[in-house]
């Protein structure tokens, strides 16, 4: 039997079928919890955003446009309550911002120019331990601005195009591509970084 | 003459560029004696043209990316290709171009090393983020703030399809398995279920405090029900309708035939009479009140809320009164009652574990047993309170 859409479910929440609604946030609730725990670093936080997220959702349940996709609005959503999150984290100075990982250039001219096949990538199903390497995940990502994290795991996650996320977002196509980059260019310094410091110590 | 690379041109070739630059880079232009040697100078020059090289818009990204991040990294220009590519493709390795495949598959593997999370939902969560939703639903309503999504929603709609007993902090689980098991009346208990959320919003916006309209009731029993003025008991519990956290069906009982279902009308600070009221309120008088989730998780919580009392409808008509009997609006077989944390339970007699009597003071329990003793019986005249903030005694 074919699966009742997103956008259906949703259509039938705002006449007032509830059941929907639960069944929209069954639907998404771990992928959610991952992708938000991943954005704000910590189970307890991530789950204090997804409650914020759906609650976003009842509260904006009228501006939906179900011609439009529901999943990339509900992460958008998300998106934005753990950016909010994060900035007041960092308000607070709770957050321990991690130096820039190798501030050195190799060129000498500021930037460091990142080659992936020169990064170690290990499969998720090899030998590091889960939880270790979860670690150092969440450590690479600690030291991206909230920004850069957005975009990040918007592409990564939900594998929005360049299109989608400068329509989710609010932002040029030329933003998302440079900002995308410049994530990406982040992140895998970042990870390379943290993984041979792990190596190092191993 | 500056010195760049220690090299120099020949005096002839030196001369012959002079010309071509004199000649705007038209050798036929160029005086015949050095024309051949401008000729060949033109020739050297024009290895420098590069007409058929286009700046690409991902050399400028790099660029521009290189000025704006002084210190930021950069993807190289093969990486930050295969990241287009790869986005472009919707994420398919085997859709990018055959060159940039490899790193496209760089770009996978890194995202699958963050999207790995070993991480899933608890029931709990859904069941909190629901509750909280209900909660908002209410609090919107309280404040008169019309939700359009929220117009065809009944707070015990949203507490029955979504956590029938889940209020607060409390995880009421056990409860609805004993409750299924027993094959009670599910439908009653998600209304007091639905009470207790309503209750739950009114404390939170209330310092914990329970409904209250009145502490002091006029010298008349509490039990003397008046539409017009807050009097009785029952107008604390109406608090709740009067002042929008609940509807009066919302805290009208399938087993009381007279419930009133009706809008709370204009001015008024309780129901209209006894028989309309379906549950017993904690008796609000004197200074002994219990607060909500005062003592969460405790099995000896108060009981704040229960079916209606056989005992003070028995007291009000003069009756000889049982201590132990059920609330009428079960049959006689027991009675639902909402705790001060929260939570909703089923109680086959009015004695909780702890021997208190729901229907009583502890001074009246007192009498009667010691009444007991010289076959005397004990009476109910509707000024009595409840001995301290731990003795449960509902009622209207």
């Amino acid at each position: 039997m074919k699966e009742v859409t997103d956008e259906k479910l949703f259509d039938l929440f705002r006449r007032g079928d509830l059941g929907a609604f639960r069944k929209l946030m069954e639907r998404y609730k771990d992928d959610l919890l991952r992708f938000l725990y991943r954005l704000v670093g910590d189970r307890t936080a991530a789950e204090d955003v997804f409650q914020e997220t759906f609650l976003q959702i009842y509260q904006s349940s009228d501006t939906f446009d179900i011609e439009r996709r529901f999943r990339p609005w509900l992460f958008t959503i998300a998106a934005n309550k753990g950016r909010d999150y994060l900035r007041k984290k960092l308000r607070r100075q709770e957050v321990d911002l991690l130096a820039p990982v190798g501030k050195d250039s190799s060129d000498g001219s500021g930037a460091m120019f990142v080659d992936l096949l020169e990064v170690d990538v290990e499969k998720p199903d090899a030998q590091m331990d889960r939880s270790e390497r979860d670690k150092l995940v969440q450590q690479a990502l600690g030291g991206l601005s909230p920004t850069l994290k957005e975009i990040l795991l918007l592409a990564y996650f939900q594998r929005l195009s360049y299109v989608q996320i400068a329509e989710e977002l609010g932002i040029p196509l030329g933003t998302v591509k440079s900002r995308l980059h410049a994530a990406v260019a982040a992140f895998a310094k970042r990870w390379q970084a943290v993984s041979k410091g792990e190596a190092a110590g191993a | 003459m500056e010195q760049h690379s220690g090299l120099t041109l020949s005096p002839t070739d030196s001369a012959a560029l002079d010309a071509l630059l004199e000649a705007g880079m038209d050798v036929a232009r160029v005086p015949e004696s050095t024309r051949a040697a401008a000729e060949r100078v033109g020739k050297l020059l024009g290895l420098l043209e590069a007409d058929d090289i286009v700046c690409d818009s991902a050399l400028i990204d790099v660029t521009m990316q290189r000025l704006v991040r002084q210190g930021e990294p950069v993807l190289s220009g093969q990486d930050a290709e295969a990241l287009d590519a790869w986005a472009l493709s919707g994420y398919r390795v085997e859709s990018t171009p055959h060159a940039l495949r490899g790193r496209a598959a760089r770009h996978e593997e890194l995202a699958s090393v963050v999207r790995d999370v070993d991480l899933e939902a608890t029931p709990f969560l859904v069941e909190k983020t629901f509750q909280a939703i209900a909660q908002r639903a209410a609090s919107d309503r309280a404040a008169g703030i019309s939700m359009p999504s929220a117009r065809g929603w009944r707070i015990s709609d949203l507490v029955s399809v979504a956590a029938m007993l889940l209020i607060g902090a409390s995880i009421l689980w056990p409860t609805l398995s004993y409750m299924g098991q027993k094959g009670r009346q599910l439908s009653c208990a998600a209304g007091l279920g639905s009470v207790a959320s309503a209750m739950g919003v009114y404390a939170n916006n209330h310092r914990d405090s329970l409904p209250l309209a009145t502490a002091g009731f006029g010298g008349a029993p509490w039990w003397d029900v008046s539409p017009d003025k807050p009097k009785a008991n029952s107008s604390n519990l109406f608090t709740l309708a009067r002042t929008g956290y609940a509807r009066l069906r919302d805290l009208a009982c399938s087993g009381n035939p007279k419930a009133d279902r009706s809008e709370v009308k204009k001015g008024a600070f309780d129901w209209s009479n006894l028989e309309s009221i379906s549950y017993s309120y904690q008796i609000m008088a004197g200074p002994a009140r219990p607060n909500w989730c005062r003592a969460a998780g405790e099995p000896a919580s108060m009981v704040v809320l229960a079916d209606r009392s056989p005992v003070v409808l028995r007291a009000i008509n003069r009756e000889v009164i049982d201590p132990l009997e059920n609330s009428p609006n079960h049959g006689g077989t027991g009675q639902y009652v909402l705790l001060a944390d929260g939570s909703v339970r089923w109680m086959a007699s009015p004695e909780r574990a702890n021997g208190d009597n729901i229907w009583l003071p502890r001074a009246v329990e007192a009498i009667i047993q010691q009444a007991a003793k010289f076959h005397q019986t004990g009476r109910l005249e509707g000024f009595e309170i409840p001995l301290n903030e731990k003795d449960s005694f509902v009622g209207p």
